[in-house]
């Protein structure tokens, strides 16, 4: 992940021979007791919290764990194997994939060019930030109370609109078709304003006068986008499509809001990762059964940060 | 004396672990519903039930049915449920297979086992090592709902009464805007949420076969998957479906509002459900005309039964008083709320809604059961929400394959997949049955 | 950055087709909220209401006990949010400024805990507040987010950018660390600590099936739980719906309002450096 290699460089060990007692110096000068003091309570909080959870989730892949059941022998790898022919999940998998890919690059292509366009009208950039900030505020379930509205397939403003330019009523969160890209446009909409401020700042650091010279050199607006813009935000890059990658990977609680069918259940009409993980748990009670399947959802997540690192890495 | 004394003493010590929570009459008695419109006839038990423990608050939380089933998992086993636990059929085996269900008391259990007062497959449904763990309350009984004027329009004099007929009314009844455009479904057919896709989708399937998807294996607690053997029947009937969804006899669109809601709204013209649907039009489209009517006809005639069941926790600290809400619920006044309210029709006979059909006679068909007609229930078992969930995505992608359009083959890989898919869940639940 | 005029031209309007695009939904569903049933449904569709009224949330109100719920998760979304800001910027403080063993380690797992969330680990936790007793309190409610990977994470780049001449030279004067932290941390990244703000409020406002598990009474639940269970309910009524969302909006809009310049700047000091 994101480790402490960008740490500033004034830390870096002066001499490679450092003794013992230069190190308990050097523990000293850097005030270990208070690092431990400060940090340990809050590292024990997310132990408890975050990591033991996280970890008994882990464990309990390898019980059959059925959740009202009293009886929960160990399994071994079993759940595991059950996965690879599990069609649903499968489908889930692939569905998220889709759906991750196809939002992170939507959000974060039309936020990156949002973002130099503003850099062009700088004076009245603050608004529109401001503006496309509106939807990262507002929660999810509200927000999707509203997309439903919109999406109705009878009388849904976007159907209306799209009628007026000839096309026919579309059942956008009914027809699996559709319904991928009813959540992508949700969930773009509800993001893109987050990053469209962080490449601004990652913009706004680009010094003006490299520019200008380039500019006087007679360089192209591409020529400057291409050899000096996207080398400088390479790094600010790869930080959003991590979180951005994240946050779509685990994309749960539109679709859950979205997609509730007529009788009010949600109907799932489009599987993701998350969605399969709760059903398994809280419908089916195959708790076990869903912990595996947040082992496979953690170690996919981990591997693409772990490429996206490798491809976007600093080629010095 | 003091020898009698000292037995006294003893007999109360040796029962004070159980006597004092059983019989507290004060604190705090809570109830979860996965059924909000149940809501009220709870209401109107609590006056009842405050005459007897006035210090007892009652908490009654509302929830809908997937978000109340999740609750339920996560606290009845960690013993923090509610002291009440209303379960349905299918939720039932779960929470007895975790031993998470209280003794009936005795006069209850005579109730419940009388046939004069309960029929006997409801009691059988609750009942485990010959006796019952809960208290049958309600059934969801399906039914045919149709819209009069449309019917009329059409020039339809009275409801389908074979298969056949339904699917053919349906082509009648169907309005196309000049695009072709669907402005009017003919039926409303469950096309998302997949466990109820099966459920609806198997009512059809239990009339011209005879049997349902699932039915009881040889073996108490087994569970044996009959398309196979159907398959014919069960292809044929997925083609119905299919014709009715795409091509020129198209009845009914993705993009149309569906079930109760498309119903009230008039955008559908007849479709089947269950007996809140009455209730539910008369609050949410008071001004469609509708009527009610026994499911069509094929080879068999029945309606399905789904069974609301109350229960008490075992680890509930008010048993006493859970028991005796759970008997005031009994009530004819309860009963005729559960009625007149959420539409649901009460189990037991020794109650009297004779002044309820007159007032309300589109109940008739729902509640006056004509000779031959079949009151069946899903087999109960612990791995039906998963099959029927499963099974379901299977049909309803069928559903939405227009390939599927007079391509006998081709239905019948699907429905054999429905059929595989089922049998692998409950190999690995471990109930399955040839 | 260019200064090509059709570019300009070009940003103009892009910028403010989106711009359009982010807040019209909002605006619509205000629209929504305050229009008579007849006109909702009514086809084509407009935007302003003719007869505005605020029926729809009188019924909400009295339906349900919104403002009760509102009142809820405002506890809740403060609480975590103030609990989320020290926890932070201590963590982001000391992963920022010092070297220690193990440092790399400890902030990787930290980090690493962001990759799965809340649904899929929900009932160990579960089990944590039942044991204890804490079932349907505020502070169960607010447990699973008294910390925050990200906050941390950001903190830690807000924080990095303080120069380390000030803290040499507070040292030099006798400062203590905690001291430091106090006075000179805090007081440096105060827009950062906005911006980390509002995000950790809305974070914990737009939860719901942690609440969904954890409430045993009606009382305590929160604005987005009832929004969901409400939205199911009455599936037929848009307005009050739409009533229902607008109220549990506005809170986090007002947030937003008051302190949208702290967020924005907070947001560029932290730099963002990977």
């Amino acid at each position: 992940m994101i480790n402490a290699s960008a740490a500033p460089a004034a830390y870096a060990p002066t001499t490679r021979s450092t003794r013992f007692a230069a190190y308990l110096a050097g523990l000293r000068r850097q005030h270990i007791a208070w690092v431990i003091c400060a940090l340990g309570p809050i590292f024990l909080l997310f132990v408890l919290i975050r990591v033991y959870p996280i970890l008994e989730t882990i464990r309990l892949s390898f019980f059959r764990y059925h959740i009202t059941q009293r009886n929960r022998p160990f399994i071994g790898l079993d759940n595991y194997e059950r996965l690879l022919e599990d069609d649903a999940f499968h489908t889930a998998l692939w569905n998220t994939i889709q759906f991750a890919t196809l939002a992170v690059a939507l959000t974060l292509l039309l936020a990156f060019i949002v973002a130099l366009l503003l850099r062009s009208i700088e004076r009245a950039a603050p608004v529109y930030e401001l503006l496309l900030y509106v939807p990262v505020v507002t929660p999810w379930v509200p927000a999707s109370v509203i997309w439903k509205w919109i999406f109705d397939p009878i009388y849904g403003v976007l159907n209306y609109g799209l009628s007026l330019i000839g096309v026919p009523k579309l059942a956008w969160l009914q027809d699996p078709n559709f319904i991928i890209y009813a959540i992508v446009m949700v969930s773009v909409w509800k993001l893109m304003g987050y990053f469209v401020v962080v490449y601004g700042v990652g913009l706004r650091n680009i010094p003006e006068e490299i520019l200008e010279a380039a500019e006087l050199d007679g360089a192209t607006p591409w020529q400057r986008l291409r050899y000096i813009i996207l080398p400088q935000m390479k790094p600010l890059i790869l930080f959003t499509v991590i979180i951005c990658t994240i946050i779509y990977f685990n994309i749960f609680t539109p679709v859950y809001v979205l997609t509730a069918s007529a009788q009010g259940a949600p109907a799932y009409d489009l599987k993701v990762v998350i969605s399969e993980v709760y059903q398994n748990a809280f419908v089916f009670y195959r708790m076990g059964y869903a912990g595996a399947q947040s082992v496979v959802l953690l170690l996919f997540v981990m591997s693409l940060i772990g490429l996206q690192f490798y491809l976007l890495r600093d080629r010095k | 004396m003091i020898k009698r004394l000292i037995y006294g003493l003893l007999a109360l010590l040796v029962s004070a672990g159980t006597a004092v929570a059983d019989t507290a009459t004060r604190g705090k008695l809570s109830i979860w519903l996965g059924y909000p419109e149940t809501l009220d006839a709870f209401k109107v038990g609590e006056q009842e039930f405050k005459k007897q423990y006035p210090n007892v608050e009652i908490e009654i939380l509302t929830f809908e049915l997937r978000e109340f089933e999740a609750k339920l998992a996560i606290a009845v086993p960690t013993g923090t449920g509610p002291d009440i636990l209303v379960l349905h059929d299918f939720l039932f085996p779960r929470y007895f297979d975790g031993d998470a269900l209280d003794t009936v008391p005795a006069d209850l259990t005579a109730t419940v086992t009388d046939p004069k007062i309960i029929d006997k497959p409801f009691t059988d449904i609750v009942s485990r090592n010959g006796k019952p763990w809960g208290v049958p309350w309600w059934t969801g009984r399906s039914a045919l709902f149709y819209n009069l004027d449309h019917f009329k329009e059409a020039g339809l004099s009275g409801p389908p009464q074979t298969v056949e007929q339904y699917w053919e009314y349906a082509e009648k009844l169907t309005r196309k805007a000049a695009s072709g455009e669907l402005t009017r479904a003919g039926v409303s057919i469950r096309l998302t949420g997949p466990s109820g896709g099966t459920q609806k989708f198997g009512y059809l399937y239990y009339q011209i076969t005879g049997e349902q998807i699932l039915e009881p294996g040889a073996k108490p607690g087994t569970v044996r998957v009959t398309i196979n053997k159907n398959l014919d029947a069960a292809a044929k009937l997925l083609l119905d479906h299919a014709t009715h969804l795409h091509g020129a006899k198209k009845s009914d669109d993705w993009a149309l509002k569906h079930d109760a809601q498309g119903f009230a709204s008039g955008a559908a013209s007849m479709f089947l459900r269950e007996a809140w649907v009455v209730a539910f039009v008369k609050k949410n489209g008071p001004d469609i005309n509708f009527g009610v009517a026994p499911m069509p006809r094929g080879k068999a005639w029945g309606a399905f039964n789904f069974i609301d069941i109350l229960s008490v926790n075992k680890g509930s600290k008010l048993k006493n008083a859970a028991w005796d809400y759970v008997r005031v619920l009994q009530g004819q006044k309860v009963l005729d709320n559960i009625l007149e309210v959420s539409g649901w029709i009460p189990l037991r006979k020794d109650r009297d809604y004779a002044a309820f059909v007159t007032k309300e006679p589109r109940y008739k068909p729902l509640m006056e059961i004509p000779a031959g007609y079949t009151q069946y229930i899903e087999a109960p078992n612990p791995a039906y929400e998963e099959v029927t969930t499963r099974v379901g995505e299977v049909i309803q992608n069928g559903f939405r394959d227009a390939s599927l359009l007079n391509n006998m083959d081709g239905a019948k890989r699907v429905m054999q997949r429905a059929h595989e898919t089922a049998v692998k869940i409950l190999k690995d639940q471990g109930i399955y049955s040839d | 950055m260019f200064k090509e005029k059709p570019i300009i031209a070009t940003a103009y309007f892009v910028c403010t087709v989106l711009a359009a695009g982010a807040v019209l939904p909002l605006a619509w569903i205000m629209m929504t909220a305050i229009k008579p049933a007849p006109e909702i449904n009514a086809w084509p569709p407009s935007l302003l209401p003719h007869e505005p009224t605020l029926a729809h949330f009188y019924k909400i109100l009295a339906e349900e006990n919104f403002l009760r719920y509102v009142l809820n998760s405002l506890v809740i979304a403060l609480g975590s949010m103030v609990s989320i800001l020290i926890t932070s910027s201590l963590a982001g403080f000391i992963f920022a400024k010092y070297r220690f063993p193990l440092r790399g380690v400890l902030f990787t797992i930290v980090l690493a805990t962001a990759v799965i969330p809340l649904e899929v680990y929900i009932i160990p936790l579960y089990l944590m507040v039942f044991q204890v007793r804490m079932l349907n309190t505020f502070p169960a409610l607010i447990f699973p987010f008294i910390i925050m990977t990200f906050g941390v994470f950001f903190m830690r780049q807000v924080i990095m950018s303080i120069p380390d001449e000030l803290l040499e030279a507070a040292r030099v004067d006798g400062a203590s660390e905690f001291w430091i932290y106090l006075r000179i941390i805090l007081h440096l990244s105060k827009s950062g600590l906005m911006a980390l703000g509002v995000f950790a409020f809305s974070e914990a406002w737009a939860h719901f099936i942690w609440p969904l598990v954890m409430v045993t009474s009606k009382d305590m639940y929160t604005s987005e739980l009832g929004l969901a269970i409400y939205q199911r309910q009455f599936y037929i009524e848009y307005g009050p719906i739409s009533a229902g969302a607008v109220i549990s909006i506005i809170p986090m809009m007002i947030v937003f309002a008051l302190l949208r310049r702290h967020i924005m700047q907070g947001i560029a000091t932290s730099g963002l450096r990977g």
